[in-house]
C-alpha cells in the first residue's frame, strides 16, 4: 500500500508540494518551541529546595526623625532595634502564626542578593568557591522548610553555624561537621541543605546561610524584612482577623504596617520574565498547529471530493471501508515524514551552529523536541483527515461508477 | 462589477461552507497574530497622552562607573546623580527640553484615612509637566519659583485624591509622605500604568524632598534629525564632567536611548539586543504571514480547478488574462477582507482579555493608543499582502491555460 501511496503522491507532486513546503517551514520552529517547553518543563520538576506555602513578606515603615508625630527615644523609653523585637515576638504570639523571622535580602524570589567567598581547608589544600551569602536567624529556615538531607529542618542544631547547599557543599568538598570560612568571618561548621535555586526556571545555585540568633540579628542597623508563615486552611474571615492583628501588632512608636505581600505574588512577579516567554511559545505553537489542521482539513477535503471515482474503483475491486480510511491517513503521515527530514537536518544544523537558540537544552532534550513536534504534527494531520476521510468512508460505489 | 463579485462570493459561501469557512478562519486567525503584535508595539511605542512625544523623545537611564586605571567596571547601573545631570543634561543646547526625575515608593497618607497607601512617587522637576501632557482636573503642577525653593507641593491623581480624601477637588488638603508634610496643588486624571516614564500616584518637586540620587533623564528634540548632535554634545559633556574625577570615570554605554530601544532594556542585562529583537519580529511576522498564505494557496488551487470551466468559458468571450487574474484575486479579496475584519476584532479581544501577561497590566488600555487609523491601515495592507500571497500564484497558473484544454 505504502508503494502504492508513494506513487499517487509522486504524480500529483504540485499539489502535494504546497503540504510539504507547508509543513517543512512549520516543523523548524516547532522543534525549536518544544525544545524550550521541554526545558522549562523538566526544570519545573525539580525540587526547589524551600516551600513558599502560606508565607507572606512584611514590611514595616519606620518614621524618620524629621516627621510630625515622631517618637523619640526618651520619650518612649526603648529604642528602635527593641521596637522591632517587640514588634517580632507580638506577632509570634498571634493565633495562627506558626512561624516569624526577620531576614535581610535573603528571602525567596528576590531580586537582589550578597556574594561571598567560600573556603575549606583541608590537609593538602583550601578549596575556595563563590556563592550567594545569606545572613539569618534559624527561624528563617522553619518560615520556608529548608531541610537537611535527612528531612530535619536547618540551622537548628548550634547557635553560629554555616547551612549550605548541597551544591556549595560539592564544590568545597566538605560534609556535615566540617569547617568553613566566608570572607574574613570566623570559622563555622557546616550543615548541608538540600540543593536550592533560585526560581523554578533557574538551575541549582551554590548559596551558603550564615545563621545568627535572632537577638544578635536584631541588633544590627537596619530595618529587615519579615517573613512569616501562618496556619493552612484558614478562612477569609480568620484570615481578615489576622491581618488586621498584626496590624496592630505592628503599631509600636515609630513603627507600623507599611504593606504585606504573600509570596505567591512576590514568586510571581519574580518570574514574569520566563513566563512570557513560556506563554508566547505555547501561543506560537498553537497557531502553527491550528494553521496545519486548517491546511489539512481543507486539501483533504478536496482531494476526497476529486478523488470520488477512484475510491469508488477501490471499493468495487475489494477494499473495505476501513482500509479507505487508513489509506489516507497514512498519505498525510508519509507527506509529513518526507517534510520531516529535511526539516530534522535544518534542525540539527541549527543546534551545532547555534543560530537560533532559546533555550539551554541538552541533546536529550533535542531528541525528545524532534520526536514530540513529529507526534504532535501527526496527531494534528490525523485530525485533519479524521472528517474528509470520514465522508469518503461513506461513498457509495454503485452511485459513483454510475456518475462515471 | 463588485456587485457581481459580491454575489458569487455569497453563493460560494452557501455552497462550500466548510472551505468558505476555514479560508475565512484561516486569515482572521492570520490577521489576529499580526495585529497583536502590531497593537502591542503600537502600546508600548506610539506617542499618546500623556507620553506624547515619545518619537523625538531620547532617554539616559543610568550609568557605568569604570576605573580610570585599566578600564574595567567597578559595577554597572549605577543611577545618575544629580550633579552628573546638572552638568552634562540640563546644560544641553541641541535638545528643545531636557527633565530629569526620580521614583521611589513611599508610605503616603492623610490625616482623614488611617491607612498608609505604598505609593509611587516620582520626584521631578518642572519641565516634566511640559514634556508630558496631563490633564489636570483640578488645580496646576508646581511652579518653578516652588521648585527653586524647595516648596512642599504635590501633584496626586484621582485615584489616590478619592481614596485618601473621598474627594476628587483635594486642592489645599495635606498629604503625608514618610512623615513629612505636602500641600496638594493640583489633581491629574488617571492614565494607564503602561506610560511607565510619566506614570505616579504622587509628584513632588525633588527638591522638596531632598533626592539627589537616582535620576532618570529624558531629552526632547526638535526632531530626529538632531539626534546625532545631541549624542555628540553629551559625549563632550561627560568627558568634560570625568575629568575632574580621580580614579573613576562615569560611562553612558550607548545611552543615550531612543524610545523603542529603553523598552528593551532591563536592569541585569548588558546589552539591549535591538538588532537581535528586530529580527525577531520580523521572522514572526513572516511567519504569521506565510504559514496561512500557503494554506489558503493550496485551498485557492483546488478551488479553481473547479471554477476552470466558468474561466474557460469567460476566456472564449473574450476576457484577456489580466482581467481573469483580477477576477479571481478580487474575489479572494472579499473573502480576506472578511476575515480580516473578523481577525481584528479577535485581536481587540485577545490584547483585552489576556492583557495580564501580553502588556503586564491589569489596567486599563487607553482607548486613544489602539484607534489611530494608522492600525486600519495596516490591517488593510496585510489583507491585502495575504491576499496576494495566498491567491496571486494559483490565479496566474489558471489565466495561462489554453481556452480549448479548459473547455474540453
Amino acid at each position: 500500500m505504502i508503494r502504492n501511496i508513494l506513487k499517487q503522491l509522486w504524480n500529483q507532486r504540485r499539489v502535494n508540494g504546497w503540504i510539504l513546503i507547508e509543513l517543512f517551514l512549520v516543523f523548524i520552529p516547532l522543534v525549536i518551541i518544544c525544545d524550550l517547553l521541554i526545558t522549562f518543563h523538566l526544570s519545573y520538576q525539580q525540587p526547589l529546595g524551600f516551600n513558599i506555602n502560606n508565607t507572606y513578606l512584611i514590611q514595616l515603615y519606620e518614621k524618620p526623625s524629621n516627621a510630625i508625630d515622631y517618637v523619640s527615644t526618651e520619650l518612649s523609653g526603648s529604642n528602635s532595634n527593641e521596637d522591632f523585637a517587640n514588634i517580632i515576638s507580638r506577632i509570634r504570639n498571634l493565633k495562627y502564626v506558626e512561624e516569624v523571622s526577620a531576614t535581610f535580602r535573603a528571602y525567596p524570589y528576590n531580586g537582589s542578593m550578597d556574594g561571598g567567598s567560600y573556603k575549606s581547608y583541608h590537609p593538602n589544600d583550601t578549596i575556595t568557591a563563590y556563592g550567594i551569602y545569606k545572613k539569618v536567624s534559624p527561624e528563617f529556615f522553619k518560615v520556608f522548610r529548608i531541610q537537611t538531607s535527612n528531612g530535619q529542618i536547618a540551622g537548628q542544631a548550634h547557635p553560629y553555624q554555616f547551612v549550605i547547599s548541597q551544591s556549595l557543599a560539592d564544590s568545597l568538598k566538605v560534609n556535615n561537621g566540617d569547617s568553613i570560612t566566608v570572607g574574613s568571618s570566623n570559622s563555622y561548621i557546616v550543615e548541608i541543605c538540600t540543593h536550592t535555586r533560585r526560581s523554578e526556571y533557574n538551575q541549582y545555585w551554590e548559596e551558603g546561610y550564615e545563621v545568627v540568633p535572632e537577638s544578635i540579628l536584631l541588633k544590627y542597623n537596619f530595618v529587615p524584612d519579615i517573613c512569616i508563615r501562618i496556619q493552612e486552611g484558614l478562612s477569609n474571615e480568620q484570615q481578615q482577623k489576622l491581618w488586621t492583628d498584626i496590624q496592630k501588632a505592628c503599631q509600636v512608636n515609630n513603627y507600623s504596617l507599611f504593606y504585606w505581600k504573600s509570596f505567591n505574588e512576590i514568586r510571581k512577579q519574580f518570574i514574569t520574565i520566563p513566563t512570557n516567554l513560556n506563554n508566547y511559545s505555547k501561543s506560537f505553537l498553537t497557531f502553527l498547529l491550528v494553521n496545519v489542521f486548517l491546511g489539512i482539513i481543507g486539501t483533504f477535503w478536496y482531494r476526497t471530493q476529486q478523488r470520488r471515482i477512484e475510491i469508488g474503483i477501490r471499493m468495487a475491486m475489494g477494499a473495505n471501508k476501513q482500509s479507505i480510511f487508513i489509506q489516507l491517513i497514512l498519505e498525510g503521515i508519509i507527506l509529513l515524514s518526507i517534510s520531516a527530514l529535511p526539516a530534522i537536518i535544518v534542525n540539527i544544523n541549527n543546534w551545532k551552529l547555534e543560530l537560533i537558540i532559546i533555550s539551554e537544552g541538552t541533546i536529550a532534550t533535542h531528541f525528545y523536541a524532534i520526536t514530540a513536534t513529529f507526534c504532535m504534527l501527526a496527531m494534528t494531520i490525523i485530525l485533519g483527515i479524521w472528517y474528509p476521510a470520514r465522508q469518503a468512508m461513506r461513498v457509495n460505489p454503485a452511485d459513483v461508477l454510475h456518475e462515471e | 462589477m463588485f456587485k457581481q463579485y459580491f454575489k458569487q462570493v455569497i453563493y460560494q459561501l452557501k455552497e462550500n461552507k466548510l472551505i468558505s469557512w476555514i479560508s475565512i478562519l484561516g486569515t482572521a486567525f492570520s490577521i489576529t497574530m499580526i495585529m497583536v503584535l502590531i497593537l502591542i508595539l503600537q502600546i508600548k511605542n506610539a506617542d499618546y497622552r500623556p507620553e506624547i512625544h515619545r518619537n523625538r523623545t531620547l532617554y539616559v537611564l543610568f550609568r557605568d562607573i569604570m576605573f580610570k586605571s585599566n578600564n574595567t567596571r567597578t559595577g554597572s547601573n549605577f543611577s545618575l546623580q544629580h550633579d552628573l545631570v546638572k552638568e552634562c543634561f540640563y546644560s544641553l543646547k541641541s535638545t528643545e527640553m531636557v527633565t530629569a526625575y526620580s521614583k521611589g515608593q513611599e508610605p503616603v497618607y492623610s490625616t482623614e484615612y488611617s491607612n498608609f497607601l505604598p505609593g509611587q512617587i516620582k520626584y521631578t522637576d518642572t519641565t516634566f509637566w511640559k514634556l508630558f501632557d496631563f490633564k489636570f482636573l483640578y488645580g496646576k503642577p508646581f511652579t518653578e519659583a516652588d521648585f527653586q525653593s524647595g516648596i512642599k507641593k504635590a501633584v496626586i491623581t484621582e485615584n489616590i485624591a478619592r481614596t485618601l480624601y473621598h474627594t476628587e477637588n483635594a486642592i489645599g488638603k495635606t498629604l503625608l509622605i514618610k512623615g513629612v508634610a505636602y500641600n496638594v496643588c493640583g489633581v491629574t486624571e488617571d492614565f494607564p500604568e503602561l506610560a511607565t516614564h510619566a506614570y505616579a500616584d504622587v509628584y513632588v518637586p525633588y527638591t522638596a524632598a531632598g533626592v539627589n540620587d537616582g535620576f532618570t533623564c529624558l531629552l526632547l528634540a526638535h526632531d530626529r534629525d538632531d539626534f546625532t548632535a545631541i549624542r555628540q554634545e553629551i559625549k563632550a559633556n561627560i568627558e568634560r564632567f570625568n575629568i575632574k574625577e580621580n580614579e573613576t570615570y562615569s560611562h553612558l554605554r550607548d545611552q543615550p536611548y531612543t524610545h523603542f530601544t529603553q523598552t528593551l532594556f532591563h536592569f541585569n542585562t548588558d546589552n539591549t539586543q535591538t538588532k537581535e529583537t528586530i529580527i525577531m519580529y520580523t521572522i514572526l511576522l513572516l511567519f504569521f504571514l506565510l504559514v496561512p498564505a500557503i494554506n489558503l494557496s493550496g485551498l485557492t488551487h483546488s478551488h479553481l480547478e473547479k471554477k476552470m470551466e466558468e474561466i474557460g468559458i469567460r476566456r472564449s468571450f473574450g476576457a484577456s488574462r489580466q482581467q481573469i487574474i483580477s477576477l479571481i484575486l478580487n474575489e479572494n479579496l472579499i473573502l480576506t477582507l472578511l476575515g480580516g475584519v473578523i481577525g481584528l476584532t479577535l485581536s481587540y479581544a485577545c490584547l483585552f482579555l489576556l492583557r495580564n501577561w501580553l502588556l503586564g497590566s491589569e489596567q486599563n488600555i487607553s482607548i486613544e493608543a489602539l484607534s489611530s487609523p494608522k492600525i486600519f491601515l495596516v490591517t488593510f495592507f496585510s489583507c491585502l499582502l495575504l491576499n496576494l500571497l495566498s491567491a496571486g500564484i494559483p490565479a496566474w497558473k489558471a489565466s495561462n491555460k489554453e481556452i480549448v484544454n479548459i473547455l474540453k
